[in-house]
């Protein structure tokens, strides 16, 4: 019996990480990355000859991208299009073998009963011997999908050659000298290193029996062996993709940086790494060093995904929609479109809502009653509060002249302006020339005012209208939530689509959007899962745990500030050459792990002062703190004794200098419970 | 190939199958179980020649008055001068293990057929893990461990400094198969997604202990690792083993392996509890292809559980 579709919904999102998907997952959900691919004229061919370093954070696509060029990837999807592997070599450029350092396993290339000289050449070795392994594997898989044939006879001569490249000899009977006798052959060799970790964990008395073999000899050798038997891999580029570069140790780094700047052709590589993954650009030869643009090029992919904001949410889009096609009941109502799903909420319409506590036409603003207007709704009462401060007779008669119900955030901006001192009159003059679209100086004052602060405004409008919470809600705000990093945007998607399916599947198919609440909600828990993982950091999860904690309170008071000297602050400045080296690693290792991202120097706000170090808060943990998803604001330069108590000091000090740190006036107004950021 | 049989029994049982002990390992603790195997062998009267207590520097230092507490220690396991206070770090169970090492090629004469006892209580599991390889290479016939259960835990650690693999049991990876990660889950779930993803497995298989120690305890685990099991592929393979049988966590992952080797390089993370921690190092002695990954925490807690229940005796023969 034909197998029925299931029409339920499913969260089309689930399953975001590209290490645990299956290889048809892989080929599924895959979308490319034309700001990746489309750079040659950046002198980056992701397919070339050069070198390149893809560095990126967690879930940014990384592995996703190094495994699809895999060939065991590309064989597959070439299999999926046609009836057999012929013509598939003489469409590509190159073939990738791919290869995942495991943090666990390189640990165990390191002990004290053995020499650090010794285990320099035993990981050169058992890194020839896995790529050899791979290389084979290639032969393997191209020779199984009929990609390659071997004319008679041709691939027992390679069989045998590739044998004596290993120091080993083969086997007398032709049956035995086959690809997979060779493969097997690698095996012994690697469970000879493995053996030989094992004894040394525990005994200075363990041998390293096996032959050696020497760094480069298989890696840059049987590739031109390869090619010379099979011609029709001539000219192709082998790619080695090297994926998890950060979890090599430091003396394995210097080793692989060897590899890489003296990689000889047709062998190159494509190494994916997290931000700050290399502990070394040193190769093993003294004062030598890998330098980016002469030895290799870079992807830093958060910033070239980043600088591009309308081709990464086509991206995004597009990684969406693959996902979306896969289920069944999203596919036949045409529902494939994120950017439907997801919809858009302006600012304005959120501050309706915030005031209004609903949704309301304009009709029925209209109707509303002015007087309950003024004496009920709160940022209006301060600034009647404000205007009888100044003007105490003619405060009633000027109220009115600052009041704009269809546009609350147009009454923060006169409230701003209030607050900052300027003239009742010119106030009320910038507003008018605003309202009736003068076009003067005014207008164009007011406007720059509005458009530069609504963000902010709106954060303030929330924070009067307690408990009302910050909305995270909408295609674009989910694109900057992410912060460039596609995972997170599939997380979120993830989480909201958990809490549409669940609360009503139907009316989702229906409305053919996403409620804004469960979008709300979705990214909210996002955000707290997303600083869940933060103590999973290895060594210095808790430092910057506390480091985010801190800086998420200190910004939130900050958004609060009455005149918005800064709005939405959400990264800060640091001299880091002035730190301790243990805040530095602390610094590091948050980039790394992308809890903050690292941006351009940028100079200081005095003249003359040096440029400092920029680190964002990662836009995703934005809901759990209800600040800003933009980098607008910038906080003032976090001196080397604030940063390194807020990362390293007691709960005491700490709570010290976030106090000073903070918009004191909105510390002291919600008193401890600011902390609750930081105590949790 | 190494084979190794077992059972458990109560650990007052134990005069049923030794007379005498003739070499006692032990360690110190702020819990109050550290010395209940030492008190039940007193109390049943077994003769007990030598004893090689682990004293933990960090213990001591947490200590208000560390050499009041050292002199407590060492009356609560009647520490004499022919016995071995060997003070150690917690945090370098191979520079305590090769003094270990070092002691019992000196002054321990390991004839295969002498009766060591060790209580695992109170020791961290890296030194459990290095205790168990070292003890399993003197040749004997068979070795007998002491654990006795806590009656309620606190938090256990903080933060993680590294997950690897524990020294002398990284298995033999082939290139040729895929990775599957058991992991036997304990009340820390940041940890197991931690090495989840470091490890990036084809396939994971999750352990939860049941029976556990106390009823709340197997639904402890399953909530503090609801991440790792909100993955759907996850959650279908989910196991269970005894909490405090080691054996039974050997025999769930015999089963394992014999349905998955073919196809996968086996990797346990033992994050549970000490015997099934215990049970997963007996798996891998016997298995050399088998791998051992453990979450390193980078502080543990002084004080990691209240009180004392069930004493197990395990009885482990080569």
């Amino acid at each position: 019996m034909e197998k029925k579709e299931d029409l339920n919904p499913k969260n089309p999102f689930a399953g975001f990480n590209a290490s645990l998907m299956k290889d048809d997952d892989i080929i599924r959900y895959w979308a490319e990355p034309h700001l990746l691919f489309g750079r040659t004229a950046l002198g980056i061919d992701l397919t070339g000859n050069i070198p390149v370093v893809l560095m990126g954070g967690r879930g940014t696509g990384k592995t996703m991208l190094l495994k699809f060029m895999s060939n065991d990837i590309q064989i597959k999807r070439y299999l999926d299009e046609h009836r057999n592997g012929s013509g598939f070599l003489e469409k590509l450029n190159y073939i990738g073998v791919y290869h995942r350092f495991d943090g666990p396993s390189l640990a165990s290339f390191d002990n004290r009963n053995v020499s650090e000289e010794a285990w320099e050449t035993i990981f050169k070795h058992y890194l020839e011997v896995v790529i050899g392994q791979n290389y084979i594997s290639l032969l393997s898989n191209l020779k199984q999908s009929g990609c390659i044939r071997f004319p008679v006879n041709n691939e027992r001569l390679l069989v045998s050659k590739i044998f004596e490249f290993v120091n080993k000899k083969a086997s007398t009977d032709p049956r035995e000298c086959t690809l997979g006798s060779l493969i097997s052959a690698m095996q012994d060799k690697l469970d000879n290193v493995f053996d030989f970790i094992n004894k040394s964990a525990l005994s200075k008395e363990a041998v390293f029996t096996d032959d050696i073999i020497t760094s480069g000899k298989l890696m840059f050798g049987l590739p031109n062996l390869i090619q010379q038997y099979i011609p029709e891999l001539q000219g192709k580029n082998i790619i080695i993709l090297l994926d998890e570069y950060e979890n090599l140790r430091l003396q394995q780094q210097k080793i692989v940086n060897t590899l890489i700047k003296h990689t000889k052709l047709p062998v190159t590589f494509r190494v994916g790494t997290r931000l700050n993954g290399f502990k070394t650009f040193e190769t093993l030869i003294e004062g030598e060093f890998l330098m980016v643009d002469a030895d290799y090029r870079q992807i830093l992919f958060e910033s070239v995904l980043l600088a591009k904001e309308e081709k990464y949410a086509t991206l995004l889009k597009e990684i969406a929609e693959k996902r979306l096609r896969q289920v069944p009941s999203f596919r036949e109502s045409n529902l494939t479109d994120i950017k439907e799903l997801l919809g858009k909420i302006s600012p304005e319409d959120e501050a309706l809502m915030v005031v209004f506590g609903k949704k309301m036409r304009r009709e029925e603003i209209d109707k509303f009653p002015l007087e309950r207007y003024i004496s009920e709704v709160k940022h209006v009462k301060e600034m009647k509060t404000l205007l009888e401060g100044r003007h105490l007779s003619q405060a009633k008669e000027l109220l009115p002249k600052l009041l704009n119900p269809q546009n609350p955030l147009i009454e923060m901006v006169n409230l701003l302006l209030l607050r900052r001192d300027y003239d009742t009159d010119e106030i009320i003059r910038l507003f008018k020339a605003y309202s009736d679209r003068k076009k003067d100086n005014r207008y164009k004052k007011f406007r720059s005012l509005y458009e530069k602060n609504k963000l902010g405004l709106l954060f303030q409008l929330v924070s009067f209208n307690r408990p009302t919470k910050k909305l995270y809600a909408g295609f674009r705000v989910y694109c900057m939530l992410s912060s460039g990093i596609i995972r997170n945007f599939l997380e979120l998607c993830y989480q909201s689509f958990n809490r549409a399916i669940f609360s009503d599947d139907e009316q989702l198919v229906k409305r053919r959007i996403i409620p804004i609440s469960a979008q709300t909600e979705g990214a909210r828990t996002r955000a707290e899962r997303f600083l869940e993982v933060i103590d999973r950091i290895p060594e210095y999860g808790t430092e910057i745990k506390s480091l985010v904690r801190s800086l998420g309170a200190i910004f939130y008071t900050w958004q609060k500030d009455p005149r918005l000297s800064e709005p939405e602050v959400t990264y800060f400045c640091v001299d880091t050459t002035s730190l301790s080296e243990k805040a530095r690693k602390v610094l590091n290792a948050a980039v790394k792990w992308s809890v903050l991202q690292q941006k351009a120097p940028m100079k200081g706000k005095d003249p003359g002062e040096p440029l400092r170090d920029v680190y964002a808060l990662n836009h995703i943990l934005a809901p759990y703190f209800g600040i800003s998803y933009r980098l607008r604001g910038r906080f003032p330069t976090l001196s080397k004794m604030n940063l390194e108590t807020l990362m390293l000091g007691n709960d005491a000090e700490k709570q010290r200098v976030i106090k000073k740190l903070s918009r004191e006036e909105h510390f002291e107004k919600r008193g401890t419970s600011l902390l609750e950021f930081v105590e949790k | 190939m190494i084979s190794i049989k077992g059972f458990v029994d109560h650990a007052d049982r134990l005069p049923c199958y030794i007379s005498h002990v003739d070499l006692f390992i032990s360690a110190i603790s702020s819990e109050e179980r550290f010395a209940r195997g030492w008190t039940i062998l007193n109390e049943k009267k077994v003769k007990v020649n030598k004893k090689i207590i682990f004293y933990f520097n960090e213990v001591l230092d947490r200590c208000g008055n560390p050499e009041k507490d050292e002199k407590e220690f060492d009356d609560s396991f009647c520490v004499t001068g022919s016995d071995l206070r060997l003070r150690v770090n917690l945090y370098d169970e191979i520079e305590g293990l090769l003094d270990f090492k070092d002691y019992i090629e000196k002054n321990v004469s390991t004839t295969k057929n002498i009766n060591i006892v060790t209580d695992i209580s109170v020791m961290v599991k890296p030194y459990i893990f290095l205790l168990l390889k070292h003890l399993s290479s003197l040749n004997m016939k068979r070795l007998y461990f002491l654990y006795t259960e806590p009656v309620a835990y606190n938090i256990l650690t903080r933060g993680t400094m590294v997950a690897k693999d524990v020294p002398g049991y990284s298995g033999a990876k082939d290139m040729r198969k895929k990775d599957a990660l058991i992991i036997m889950l304990g009340f820390e779930g940041n940890r197991a997604v931690g090495v989840l993803n470091e490890s990036n497995p084809d396939l994971t298989i999750p352990v939860n202990g049941f029976p556990s120690y106390k009823p709340e305890f197997k639904d402890r685990s399953i909530m503090e690792n609801k991440e790792l099991l909100s993955e759907d592929d996850i959650l279908k393979n989910l196991c269970f083993a005894p909490a405090n049988d080691p054996f039974e966590t050997k025999r769930l992952l015999e089963d394992i392996h014999s349905q998955y080797n073919r196809r996968y390089n086996l990797t346990v993370v033992p994050l549970g509890t000490k015997p099934m921690a215990f049970g997963s190092c007996l798996f891998a002695m016997e298995h050399k292809g088998c791998r051992i990954v453990y979450s390193y925490p980078k502080e543990y807690f002084p004080k990691p559980s209240n009180n004392w229940g069930e004493s197990w005796m395990y009885f482990v023969q080569f």
